[in-house]
């Protein structure tokens, strides 16, 4: 059985319509995100409080810029998008503001 | 695969060198060889933290100034970003980490900790290189009185109260918030608070149920690094 659900698409601007299968994968992975952000993130979590500046050297940090990146372009690319940002934040980097 | 490449090039090292370890130190005593190998692995990493403790020491000596551009472009954010960097960039320091290199790290701490739990009993034995002998039997006694392959209460208390301290000394120095507290920072306070308690608890209620041999690595760790935050904290005072 397929049940169509309704997203809203920030690239096209309306709603559009997504799996019910796909959108669980996608509700699996933002979720998993924000719990990882709630408590292991230096940036985000419970240890916070060592890094007073920030830990990550972009903003916004890592785990939101794929967050953002998974919202808006979806699981696949928007995934890519992220691993490249975590490849890109090394010592070599100069950081920045980086908004997707 | 991923688990093959794994296994071959982290887990299987590690597992040969804690082995070695147990072999030559004489007592045959398995908690000696978990000691000697957190050792060898905080040698090893050393460089990595020596940087991150001394670029917070730097942070926190740059501290007044910060506060100061703080107050002074506190209506204007985007200036006092930028101000913020020139004075990061006069001063050499870099306030930040990165996300990459403690991604790379925690293959790592997974093999670690897999080892010393593997190491407890006396399987996988089949993994070992030919050149390191077969002890055939693995002493879990540590010291003739605590059994590492269960949880252990002692263990577990005292790497909590190391913990403790580990926390205290990392956040102590921050000179006091004398400006009458904007929301941020009473946020940044209660953090540290909350870090102070909650991380050696969690330490405790951890230890409670992971074998004793993991928490006395979790301990040695945890003193190895107030040792070194002593030394890198105390050249400080020397210098000025």
């Amino acid at each position: 059985m397929k049940r169509p659900c309704l997203i809203y698409c920030e690239k096209r601007g309306h709603y559009r319509a997504m799996s019910f299968f796909t959108l669980q994968i996608r509700n699996l992975v933002l979720n998993s995100i924000k719990i990882y952000q709630k408590t292991l993130s230096f940036d985000h979590g419970v240890f916070s409080g060592l890094f007073p500046n920030g830990f990550c050297r972009y903003y916004p940090s890592c785990s939101e810029y794929t967050y953002q990146a998974i919202v808006k372009y979806g699981v696949l690319k928007g995934g890519l998008k992220g691993a490249w940002r975590l490849i890109r934040c090394n010592p070599l980097s100069k950081g920045g503001h980086d908004a997707i | 695969m991923l688990t093959a490449i794994y296994t071959t090039i982290l887990y299987q090292p590690l597992y040969n060198i804690l082995i070695f370890l147990y072999n030559i130190i004489p007592g045959q005593d398995v908690g000696i060889a978990i000691i000697a190998l957190t050792v060898l692995i905080k040698l090893l990493l050393y460089p990595l933290s020596r940087k991150s403790i001394k670029s917070q020491k730097d942070l926190q000596e740059l501290q007044p100034k910060i506060d100061q551009l703080k107050e002074q472009y506190k209506d204007d954010r985007e200036k006092m970003a930028g101000e913020m960097m020139k004075l990061y960039k006069e001063s050499k320091v870099s306030p930040f980490s990165s996300c990459l290199p403690l991604l790379i790290q925690l293959p790592f701490f997974i093999a670690v900790y897999q080892v010393f739990r593997s190491g407890l009993t006396s399987e996988s034995f089949d993994l070992l290189y030919s050149f390191v002998a077969n002890p055939n039997q693995i002493n879990h006694i540590f010291l003739g009185l605590i059994d590492l392959s269960r949880p252990n209460v002692v263990l577990a208390l005292l790497a909590g109260a190391g913990q403790f301290f580990q926390t205290k000394m990392y956040t102590r120095r921050k000179p006091e918030q004398k400006s009458t507290g904007s929301k941020d920072e009473n946020m940044m306070a209660m953090m540290n608070k909350q870090m102070l308690y909650v991380m050696p608890i969690f330490t405790v209620v951890i230890g409670f149920s992971l074998p004793g041999g993991l928490t006395l690595y979790w301990l040695v760790t945890t003193l190895l690094m107030i040792f070194q935050q002593y030394f890198i904290f105390k050249k400080k005072t020397d210098a000025t």
